[in-house]
């Protein structure tokens, strides 16, 4: 009997609901009917006051309506608290400087968490609240913000408004954000390619005299950690790091899905590079080179390599030929090793992007003022830097479009220059020095570039699997590096076997077909 | 005799219960006073020898670095405490009402009303749809009650409220709706006197996770001057961590460390610090020894 | 009962006349006691409805190819599309047992301990009790992240607190963090020392709510303060017990994903004992971010919980129908 009540309540509650979902389908349809009454209204207005200017003033130069683009950004540092001071210079600037081909037209920023930027912006689409432009979310592919309709197609807007933009981005770059013959974003110029280096401390190579230069694979590393593991007790000689150790992409794009000398779809694993890597790897924690408690550090990379205990270790970030950047990071005097330079892809070209969202009002003004990000190098800066004396000082050039300043401490404005737009336009500062621009630039334009470059994988058939494969990729990853799988070769056939049941075989299919499919359409 | 040989056993017995809280209150503190020192040890030395209780030097950086901007932090505190009073005084009375009617044996819709809690605990839509409410519908982004809202009947701790206030004897309403008083009046005048301590422990929690949340105010807020404390907090650690990061040492390229692992201490300190003034507030009210006899005269 | 005082002492047709007046305003007067009860708990009843019913057309995500420029309602049926990844997993087994067996240990011992606090508090001056509660409240205001860096603290291979304690003993090196045969309990020791103050608090407001006059009339029967406790204190929290228990019964599935993710670290070692559900969904869409294929993840844990709860609310309903959730 109770169960039958039970039964009962929760019928009433199935009903309940489903009267809350066919009111909110006529919630939706009335409030996307004022929406698009208000549009029209807009439009409307908007041509009656233009005949009324027309009427009225001399010049027959279409006047626009005011409009404030908003601007979707990450917070880039906590305390953004000078918003309203840069947003009001910037306004101020327009207003004077952009008054001819922007009119009426003035900025402001939305900040989201960075952690959460890509919920954020879904979940602003999905409620409709009105945002003209963003910057890629992090994640939030721009395939997956394709795909749930978050952004707009940007062809026309491009032709029309986005001339500079245009004529700044390599053509071959485009094809990175296209998708289904349409552009979807702006993929800002960037540094596409960023040498991975492994890092000697220096005191140590100099002690064993070790010809660091020679080395080209971490099995060139051994003759080193055995004398760092026999002469020094107290020290471990290896601490590795998943990318520079375990992979090199220099001949793999899709994060090693795309073998680029065969032009084949393969399971990452299989790279012969890899394989060999891996065995060295569990071969030195066999010989006691990697500390056996390495993994339980694998959150802490940096603070491990502080301590100061290790004689080999990954890079600060950026590969530096002097070894001067980690040894400014790390605190102690180190030199750096090459490992590899990755091959531009698509992904690569999809580091820093902007799109327009489809709640935009205004999609025009949005790509106008985008554009102006990329053909006033001034206004472009000072969005990124903030307002002078207040953010920046200048330090030498006042006066030109390209001076050299240096951020105030304590500044409560940033924006990195490469989230909206060129980061070659950046002005050189204690960021990054015009020495540092110019070398990242010239490493980007040398940088081989991937055969399959513009095209952008579509996991929706393939979700199910990669969602099955993605955490035992992760898994391996984490266990090859850290080399303490005893036997790699059957390591790896046992977690191949996993992705096969996973349906490997699959994705492997479907990556193949979309990949010739493209190669067809785009005549390679 | 008798008695002192009974009162000797009485002190013995609380010698032991003392000593068995004592043990734990270690148990509990001594992590705690590590999280303190490593809030103000130097962050070199952290990396070096790794947490000690007896760090060779102790620094400030950690809090200088969060108190770079001593006004935001101050707004972030009083939002903070705002939306912990209100948010607890409001939730209380949404709590308090809903969950004495369901602990009311004689009370008709009992069961149904009590399952219509429950069920939210297991079934929610997510947060899309939240989201669209809270923000196409009712305007609330970028305002204190996107803040306040989300919080205030949470079904734990209504159902809590019922199992607490089920204990009061039924014979004591019963006297009263025959001396002709209207539910109200029974409800403010003989219930909410006898369940101080239930309001107390409820208002607690409430006003706990008020004061912890950083959640809401990420989702809904975007002005800075909005931002809770535990947001304010969570927001300047990822915002060091990304500077210490390779991603931000290539955007801003800059090579100088903050202190991180000792800053993320110092913040939990922060956080946690006025607990100790909330705590003894509600406190107040645990009163032992509320006997029902004494309400009744 | 009325009736049954009627016929039992034959009473005349005019007594009875004004017994059923009686029993007509008794109606009358509950039925204006169940509308002013409804009238009182309707700001809360319209609160819920708004808050946590109405979003609840949320549930058709997981059965949606979600497109966000179409909206939910308008988005393509997907079927069961969205559960695959997770029914057929080959781990779902293993992170279905932890989450539940995890849990289960977390209840059990959390409320043996805050049972037992509650109770020891419960024989101490208000002084103490205010000094002791706060203390055991610390825990819970440590983010799961900082719990994972003071864990490391104690558990890191060399220079962990732990392990060179051991060694005075005697007792070798001990890698905590490559062996998941540890970890069932390092997780419940770190969940007690965080979530014990809470429970600890919420059973002493249960005993301080206890009519004293039940202790008065023990002691005059001379009952001793273990009786005391076994006869009085424990009986009448039981159903708080009860309570506390069959809520978190229904989220049994649900693992907390700040002490799973961040405790533990993400080892791979350690997965067959400390991989949850909610990791490791986490770990399958991190990059695929579909939020289709994560609130169906989200569902099966509800509907699993809520199969459970409904037999386990049966179960107590036919031991005592007032413990009952529902």
């Amino acid at each position: 009997m109770r169960q039958k009540k039970l039964l009962r309540l929760l019928s009433a509650m199935l009903v309940i609901i489903f009267v809350i979902a066919s009111l909110l389908t006529g919630c939706g349809k009335a409030s996307n009917d004022t929406s698009e009454d208000m549009t029209a209204t807009d439009s409307n207005t908007s041509n009656n006051s233009e005949s009324k200017s027309n009427e009225t003033a001399k010049d027959d130069k279409p006047t626009l309506e005011p409009y404030t683009v908003n601007y979707v950004v990450i917070k880039a540092i906590a305390d953004m608290s000078d918003q309203p001071v840069v947003e009001e210079h910037l306004n101020d600037y327009l207003a004077e400087h952009a008054a001819d081909i922007l009119p009426n037209t003035k900025i402001k920023f939305t900040l989201v968490e960075g952690s959460e930027a890509g919920n954020q912006v879904s979940l602003m689409a999905a409620a409709g609240e009105p945002f003209d432009l963003f910057m890629n979310p992090w994640g939030l592919p721009l395939a997956q913000a394709v795909a749930k309709g978050i952004a707009i197609p940007l062809d026309d807007l491009l032709n029309k408004h986005g001339q500079t933009i245009m004529k700044r981005i390599e053509p071959k770059y485009w094809q990175a954000a296209t998708f289904k013959g349409k552009k979807y974003a702006i993929p800002h110029p960037f540094v596409y390619a960023q040498t991975a280096g492994i890092v000697l401390k220096k005191d140590l190579v100099e002690k064993y005299n070790f010809d660091y230069k020679s080395v080209k694979d971490i099995k060139d590393l051994e003759p080193f950690l055995a004398a760092v593991k026999k002469g020094e007790p107290g020290m471990v000689p290896l601490f590795p790091l998943k990318w520079n150790f375990l992979w090199n992409l220099s001949k793999h794009d899709m994060d090693g899905w795309y073998d680029v000398e065969t032009g084949k779809v393969i399971w990452p694993y299989d790279n012969e590079g890899v394989i060999e890597r891996a065995k060295t790897l569990s071969e030195y924690y066999k010989k006691g080179y990697i500390a056996k408690d390495w993994i339980s550090k694998i959150d802490a990379r940096d603070a491990e390599c502080k301590t100061g205990k290790y004689a080999v270790m990954p890079d600060a970030g950026i590969y530096d030929e002097t070894g001067e950047k980690s040894t400014n990071a790390y605190g102690f005097p180190t030199v750096e090793v090459p490992m590899y330079t990755p091959l531009i892809g698509t992904d690569r070209v999809l580091s820093c992007f902007t799109c327009i969202s489809a709640t935009s009002k205004d999609p025009e003004r949005a790509m106008m003022l985008q554009d102006y990000m990329y053909a006033d190098k001034t206004f472009f800066n000072m969005s990124c830097y903030g307002k002078e004396g207040l953010n920046y000082e200048v330090v030498e050039g006042a006066g030109t479009d390209n001076p050299t300043v240096r951020t105030l401490e304590n500044s409560k404005w940033t924006i990195w220059a490469c989230w909206t737009g060129p980061l070659w336009d950046q002005w050189p500062s204690n960021w990054n020095s015009a020495a540092a621009l110019e070398r990242m630039k010239k490493q980007t334009d040398s940088a081989a570039v991937s055969p399959i470059l513009g095209f952008v994988q579509d996991n929706e058939p393939i979700k199910k699997e990669m969602a099955q494969i993605q955490p035992i990729m992760l898994e391996m990853d984490k266990i090859l590096t850290s080399g303490s799988a005893p036997d790699v070769e059957k390591y790896l056939a046992e977690q191949k076997e996993r992705a096969r049941k996973a349906g490997l075989d699959k994705v492997i299919e479907e990556l193949t077909r979309q990949i010739e499919e493209w190669k067809a359409a785009n005549g390679k | 005799m008798k008695s002192d040989k009974n009162y000797n056993k009485i002190k013995l017995s609380k010698l032991i219960i003392h000593l068995v809280l004592i043990l734990f209150t270690l148990f509990c503190v001594v992590p705690i006073i590590l999280v303190v020192i490593i809030s103000v040890m130097r962050e070199k030395e952290i990396f070096t020898t790794g947490y000690t209780f007896f760090p060779k030097e102790l620094t400030l950086a950690a809090y200088k670095q969060i108190f770079l901007n001593p006004k935001q932090l101050l707004t972030s505190y009083s939002i903070t405490f705002l939306t912990t009073l209100v948010g607890t005084i409001v939730g209380l009375i949404l709590t308090t009402s809903m969950g004495y009617v369901i602990s009311r044996k004689d009370y008709r819709y009992r069961k149904f009303f009590s399952f219509y809690i429950f069920f939210t605990m297991l079934f929610n839509g997510g947060l899309v749809p939240t989201y669209i409410m809270i923000v196409s519908w009712f305007k609330m982004k970028d305002t204190f009650f996107a803040l306040l809202f989300p919080y205030l009947c949470m079904p734990f701790y209504v159902i809590l409220m019922r199992s607490f206030l089920q204990t009061i004897p039924s014979a004591l309403i019963e006297s009263a709706k025959i001396d002709g008083a209207r539910e109200l009046r029974i409800f403010i005048q003989i219930i909410l006197p006898l369940s101080k301590p239930a309001i107390a422990t409820v208002g607690l929690f409430i006003a706990f996770n008020y004061w912890n949340d950083w959640f809401q105010s990420m989702t809904y807020t975007t002005k800075i001057n909005l931002f809770s404390l535990q947001y304010l907090l969570v927001s300047i650690m990822k915002n060091i961590e990304f500077l210490n990061s390779s991603a931000g040492r290539l955007m801003t390229g800059s090579t100088v460390d903050l202190p991180q692992y000792s800053a993320r201490m110092a913040m939990c300190v922060m956080a946690a610090g006025p607990m100790l003034f909330i705590f003894p507030f509600f406190q107040k009210y645990f009163i032992k020894g509320l006997t029902i006899g004494s309400i009744k005269g | 009962m009325l009736n049954r005082i009627a016929k039992s002492t034959n009473l005349t047709k005019r007594t009875q006349d004004s017994i059923k007046k009686n029993k007509r305003i008794i109606k009358r007067r509950r039925a204006a006691g169940t509308l002013e009860l409804t009238m009182l708990a309707l700001p809360s009843i319209l609160f819920v409805f708004v808050f946590n019913y109405v979003p609840l057309y949320g549930l058709i995500l997981p059965f949606k190819n979600y497109n966000i420029g179409l909206g939910l309602l308008k988005s393509p049926w997907a079927g069961l599309e969205n559960f695959e990844f997770l029914l057929t997993s080959d781990v779902l087994w293993t992170i279905t047992r932890n989450t539940v067996f995890m849990n289960a240990l977390f209840f059990t011992f959390n409320t043996i301990f805050s049972v037992t606090l509650a109770l020891l508090l419960f024989e101490l001056t208000k002084k103490f009790v205010k000094f002791y509660q706060t203390v055991f409240f610390f825990p819970y205001f440590m983010s799961w992240v900082i719990v994972s860096y003071i864990v490391a603290g104690f558990l890191e291979s060399e220079r962990g607190v732990l392990n060179k304690f051991l060694e005075i003993f005697g007792i070798a090196e001990i890698q905590w963090y490559n062996d998941p045969k540890y970890w069932p309990f390092i997780l419940v020791t770190v969940y007690v020392w965080k979530m014990a103050g809470y429970g600890a608090v919420i059973y002493y407001a249960g005993l301080i709510g206890i009519d004293r006059e039940y202790y008065e009339s023990s002691l005059i029967d001379g009952a001793s303060k273990l009786q005391q406790v076994r006869y009085i204190s424990i009986p009448l929290i039981t159903p708080l017990i009860i309570v506390v228990n069959l809520m978190a019964i229904g989220r049994i599935f649900y693992g907390d994903f700040g002490l799973f993710y961040n405790v533990p670290k993400d080892i791979p070692f350690l997965y067959p004992a400390t991989d949850v559900i909610d990791t490791y969904v986490y770990r399958a869409l991190r990059q695929l971010g579909d939020i289709g294929m994560s609130s169906a993840a989200g569902l099966y844990q509800s509907v699993c919980g809520f199969i459970l709860i409904f037999f386990t609310n049966l179960v107590v309903k036919k031991i005592n129908p007032d413990n009952a959730l529902f």
